[in-house]
């Protein structure tokens, strides 16, 4: 499913695009196909934590260069965790630059970082030099992203101060960004705030490594949500789909399709949380908050109904059903809760006010409820696409989409699995240190960056 | 070859009316000494069971007694057709039918079917002709029938004196049954009954004998009407008076009622409320 | 005619209680309209998918499905396992079909409920579709007869015999009639009678009509279909439903039936059904099933009793069985009216379920004809048909059935009440009845 100029491009137009410097999009490597390459990985940066990974990869069958190497390379491994001084950037950021070249398509960079304070409000007990440098290396990683060609991404695996550099959810996180399930996902860091988790090796990360598991997707009907619900299933998750009774037919055939239970209800219902509680009858160890609307308009000819609806599917109707699911008792022992943002949550978008004041709702709701989850056990994310080929986003006008696909690093639009595959994998019981971020899967959008 | 018998009675009927015969006594043409025509005629199963597929009856061994009738017609119009017989066969009106069975024929059963005409005699409306009819199987009466026609404003001398007994007037009761007969229902049943009236099978014909149009057999809705009484019993008199012709296409509202031994089946023009046929069948 | 109730003879052996866990079925829209182009296994097929989403079913082999239609293509002799084969159950699951016309989705249900209380399966669906607009359509009895008589022919001169019988008439094909086979008539003029006979109202018929349509778009409107119901083809609800009727639109309607009788006719397209095309299914099983598989059941189908009368004789109305299956119903389990929460009628037209109603308010037809010392009794209207019925649903024949069972276990569950009777009349002077216990 890509669209009509990546296929043109990597196709009879091939030289022309390269001799007008035009922008130059490749088919990304998505799972299943390789899901892990088979090329070496470079490990660059000094300390323990870039040995204790050299040796984590070498244990889960990579192949391992700890040197700069002439060789075809899959992915590079760069470690700053120890720096602590903007100057020691240096070295291991020009050993990255000096391996660039040998990245195959569809690479991966990585960056290791502790994790930097920016937010004004946080305790800013930290030595300004310290701060600066941790800040820089996700600078760093941000710029590379946009310079990476050939469907390459670079992200960053951030971790807390006092949470072990290889606490299994920041495993985990490497596993997903090697791997093509991280295909769309570029200049993000991820972090990892707790050694909470259960660890999770790369060839289980690839399989169903969501066996045993309940999950409940909102929206799960068609697009994204129906995207979100198979990726789940493939996965080995039990997916109960819930969307309106409107939209019936269409997530029958879903559920139909991944063994899955149809559950028609409006979520916007006062009791929809208990209602799903009781109908599902067993501990939720995931839910997706998927369900969401769009009602566009400029502020000044907004009309209540439009603003009120969209407020009310977007983020009212989550904080309530997060409520009454804790209410009834009816969370798995580690839930994992998802929601899903927007770049427009992030960045803003014109003639969308009530949508972005929704998803930005949304990624103060994960921030804040991390903590409240975290006393159960538990977990919540939420999840930002950026320009996903959609129903939705097809009807847009040619002009407009085209532009939107292109300023993206990737030069494409992502895809609704590219969104699910990246929910699959904060559900996943490794992903237990992970909590209250928002990772936006946009392909490094402009928009919000 | 019906047909034949048809035309050669036309053909008679025209001479007769130019010049009614009554030289030959009525004794000698009617009565328990007047000549027979005897037949025989196998029960083929497959001619047996397309007659009921036509008349709504249902196909199995025995053979009903509608299908005895249209083997004892061709020979009853053989005998009304004689140059000596004294009316004019054609133009003929059917008006009532008597059948009492004794025991069913079955199919594949030869059956020798003997026809007489068994009165002649005065009626208000012209004169009434009786045909006799016997069904035997190996000698035993399986069935008899009286056909009663009407020939109209004809006057037969030596005819018997008789007095019909006054119809009961009809009040149309409420319908349990609707039955539509189209054109192509008359040519069904002609088909299978032999019965090739042109009255039936032709609209410029039947005007000519002042109907408004093709009217189905009145043979064929008696045998509707048995079929829907669905006589279950081997012995039963069916009794079958005949009131108004249905023209073609028609809609007949039908009523059967089951009283005791007796059940009646009642058709009648559901617009008009004027009865087409009154029967009933007594076990 | 005397149908006496009787005691059941045999002895109770070691049955299992055969639970209504739920039901599913697509929209019921009225005939030519949303579903003109969907053919009964289309219908069948996407409820069936519906109910197999709702409870997680995919791939899954279950014991036994039965279905139906009342108007059915020759083509269609496997209606219920090619449905099957298109779902997404498991091929394993055997299927099959049967009628008892209006009733057969009833049928269905009461089919595999026994076969469940037996250990035969362990779980089942009850099925039922019909589609009034994309009905079987058939060459004239003259072109027909032509044709096999063609088939049959060996040599050219009987070939053309038997092509030599046809005239152009013969190729007009022929639709199917609601008449029945045996009398002709319509349904609407048979109860056209019945409704004269018994002096029915046209009024009480307008009532019963509105209070139809008031109730089935409440339960629209307060979410009881959300888990009884899966749209298609865009249909979302049922399209006879009219919310807004009044006394006063229904009184304006022109009667549609019983023209031709000395009573003034009451009986109009507003208090009859309309031609419907629809599906539904339900999904029964054993206790054990349900545990096993986490699922609360929400009633359990108990027992069914089926009658039938001779109408052909007019010595009963055509569609008056219920009232005959309801005593010996009642009886056979010591159960009278004052036991149950619920009556489920089926609307076939308003007058049916009032003439009904009136049947076993009658002293005389009750001592007459039922056998029965004293009346049934009077039905209490707020327990009758309390989330609609047919004339507001609409009434695609063999779907009526499974519509009423999934409705009425549901009713039940939700509104902690105990028992309840539904009832349904057939063509054929046929009427099948049955019990439904929380």
């Amino acid at each position: 499913m890509t669209d009509r100029y990546t296929r043109l491009v990597n196709g009879p137009l091939k030289s022309l695009v390269k001799t007008l410097g035009l922008p130059n999009p490749v088919p990304l490597r998505r799972f299943p196909d390789g899901a892990y390459l088979s090329e070496p990985v470079l490990v660059l940066g000094p300390g323990s934590a870039a040995d204790t990974y050299a040796q984590i990869l070498l244990d889960n069958g990579f192949e391992v260069r700890r040197k700069p190497t002439s060789e075809k390379l899959q992915a590079v491994l760069a470690f700053f965790d120890e720096a602590t001084s903007p100057t020691d950037l240096s070295e291991t950021a020009l050993e990255v630059g000096g391996s660039l070249r040998g990245l195959v398509r569809s690479s991966r960079v990585i960056v290791f970082s502790r994790d930097g304070h920016i937010v004004p409000e946080r305790p800013a007990a930290m030595d300004p030099a310290l701060n600066a440098t941790r800040n820089g290396a996700l600078g760093l990683m941000r710029s590379l992203a946009h310079e990476m060609r050939g469907g390459g991404t670079v992200n960053g695996i951030v971790v807390s101060d006092g949470v072990p550099m290889d606490a299994p959810s920041a495993v985990s996180t490497l596993w997903f960004l090697l791997s093509s399930k991280s295909a769309y996902v570029s200049g993000q860091p991820v972090h990892v705030t707790t050694a909470d988790g259960d660890p999770v090796s790369a060839e289980a990360f690839a399989g169903r490594h969501l066996d045993g598991r309940l999950a409940v997707v909102t929206g799960a009907a068609r697009g994204i949500g129906a995207a979100i619900a198979q990726t789940l299933a493939r996965d080995g998750a039990t997916v109960v789909g819930v969307d309106v009774p409107q939209a019936g037919d269409d997530l029958a055939r879903t559920m139909n399709g991944i063994g899955g239970t149809a559950l028609q209800l409006d979520i916007t219902a006062e009791d929809a949380g208990a209602t799903i509680a009781e109908r599902v009858g067993a501990p939720i160890d995931v839910l997706v908050h998927n369900a969401g609307i769009t009602r566009d308009k400029m502020l000044a000819n907004m009309d209540a109904a439009r603003w009120d609806s969209v407020i009310a599917v977007n983020i009212a109707s989550q904080l309530r059903m997060n409520a009454q699911l804790t209410e009834s008792n009816a969370w798995g022992s580690a839930p994992r809760v998802v929601s899903l943002a927007s770049t427009s949550g992030i960045a803003g978008n014109r003639g969308q006010t009530n949508y972005a004041a929704s998803k930005a709702g949304v990624i103060g709701m994960v921030a804040a409820g991390a903590q409240p989850f975290a006393a159960q056990g538990g977990t919540i994310n939420a999840v930002a696409p950026g320009f996903i080929e959609t129903e939705m986003t097809a009807k847009m006008p040619t002009l407009t989409r085209e532009v939107a696909r292109r300023v993206a690093s990737l030069q494409q639009g992502g895809l609704p699995v590219d969104v699910a595959e990246t929910i699959a994998f904060l559900s996943a019981g490794a992903a237990g240190g992970i909590s209250g971020t928002t990772l936006r899967v946009c392909g490094q959008n402009l928009v919000g960056a | 070859m019906m047909l034949k018998t048809y035309l050669t009675a036309a053909g008679a009927s025209v001479l007769k009316r130019v010049k009614p015969s009554s030289s030959v006594p009525v004794e000698r043409i009617a009565g328990a000494d007047s000549p027979r025509q005897v037949s025989t005629v196998v029960a083929d199963p497959q001619d047996v069971a397309e007659f009921c597929r036509v008349v709504a009856e249902p196909v199995r061994n025995t053979v009903p007694v509608t299908w005895l009738h249209a083997q004892g017609f061709g020979p009853s119009l053989t005998l009304m057709s004689a140059p000596d017989f004294p009316v004019a066969v054609v133009g003929m009106v059917h008006i009532a039918n008597t059948v009492t069975q004794h025991e069913p024929v079955l199919v594949g059963e030869s059956v020798t079917v003997t026809v007489w005409i068994d009165s002649i005699r005065t009626h208000a409306k012209g004169t009434e002709i009786v045909v006799a009819a016997r069904f035997e199987v190996d000698g035993r009466l399986c069935a008899e029938e009286r056909s009663h026609y009407l020939a109209k404003g004809v006057r037969v001398p030596g005819a018997d004196e008789y007095e019909q007994p006054e119809r009961t007037p009809f009040d149309p009761p409420q319908a349990t049954m609707e039955w539509r007969f189209t054109p192509r229902t008359a040519d069904a049943y002609a088909r299978v009954s032999g019965d090739v009236n042109p009255i039936h099978l032709n609209g410029l014909a039947a005007k000519a004998f002042g109907f408004r149009g093709r009217i189905i057999h009145g043979m064929y809705t008696a045998a509707r009407a048995l079929a829907a009484v669905q006589v279950r019993d081997d012995a039963f008199t069916w009794d079958v008076e005949f009131a108004t012709p249905v023209v073609l296409p028609g809609r007949v509202a039908v009523r059967v009622d089951r009283s005791g031994s007796t059940t009646s089946v009642d058709a009648w023009n559901p617009r008009r409320g004027k009865p087409h046929m009154l029967s009933t069948v007594t076990v | 005619m005397t149908q006496t109730p009787h005691p059941a003879q045999s002895t109770p052996g070691p049955v299992r209680r055969a639970a209504i866990l739920s039901g599913n079925r697509i929209p019921f829209a009225r005939a030519h309209k949303e579903y003109a182009r969907a053919s009964n296994q289309d219908m069948l097929t996407s409820a069936l998918d519906g109910l197999v989403a709702r409870f997680g079913l995919a791939g899954e082999r279950l014991g036994e499905v039965a279905g139906g239609a009342v108007l059915k293509h020759s083509r269609d002799l496997n209606l219920t396992r090619e449905a099957v084969l298109g779902s997404a159950l498991s091929p394993q699951t055997p299927a099959f079909d049967l009628g008892q016309a209006c009733a057969t989705g009833l049928e269905a249900s009461v089919t595999i409920a026994q076969k469940i209380r037996l250990g035969q399966i362990d779980v089942g669906v009850g099925a039922g579709v019909d589609s009034a607009s994309d009905a079987p359509i058939a060459v004239s009895e003259e072109l027909r007869g032509a044709l096999l008589e063609l088939n049959r022919a060996k040599t050219v001169p009987q070939r053309l015999k038997a092509l030599s019988r046809l005239r152009p008439a013969d190729l007009a094909p022929a639709l199917p009639s609601n008449g029945e086979a045996r009398t002709g008539l319509s349904m609407g003029e048979h109860q056209a009678i019945t409704t004269a006979a018994w002096g029915i109202g046209r009024e009480e018929q307008d009532a019963l009509a509105l209070a139809s349509h008031q109730k089935l778009a409440a339960a629209w409107d307060r979410g009881f279909f959300n888990d009884l119901v899966t749209p298609f083809l865009g249909v979302q609800r049922d399209t006879n439903l009219r919310p807004d009727s009044t006394l006063e639109s229904l009184a304006g309607l022109k009667p549609a039936f019983g023209r031709g009788l000395s009573a003034t006719p009451t009986m109009t397209a507003g208090n009859s059904t309309p031609l419907t095309d629809g599906a539904s299914t339900v999904l029964l099983s054993s206790e054990e099933w349900a545990a096993a598989h986490g699922m609360e059941p929400l009633a359990y189908l108990v027992d069914a009793e089926a009658a039938a009368v001779d109408f052909v004789t007019g010595e009963e109305g055509l569609l008056m069985a219920p009232a005959y299956a309801v005593p010996r119903l009642l009886a056979r389990n010591g159960l009278t009216f004052a036991d149950f929460d619920v009556f489920e009628i089926h609307e076939a037209f308003a007058s049916t379920v009032l003439t009904h109603l009136a049947a076993w308010e009658s002293e005389e037809f009750c001592r007459e004809r039922l056998g029965l010392d004293a009346p049934l009794g009077a039905i209490d209207r707020d327990r009758l048909n309390p989330n609609g019925s047919s004339l507001a649903a609409g009434h695609p024949f063999a779907a009526t059935g499974g519509r009423i069972v999934a409705s009425v276990a549901k009713h039940l569950k939700e509104t902690g009440q105990k028992r309840a009777l539904v009832s349904i009349c057939a063509a054929g002077g046929q009427g099948l009845t049955a019990i439904i216990e929380a």
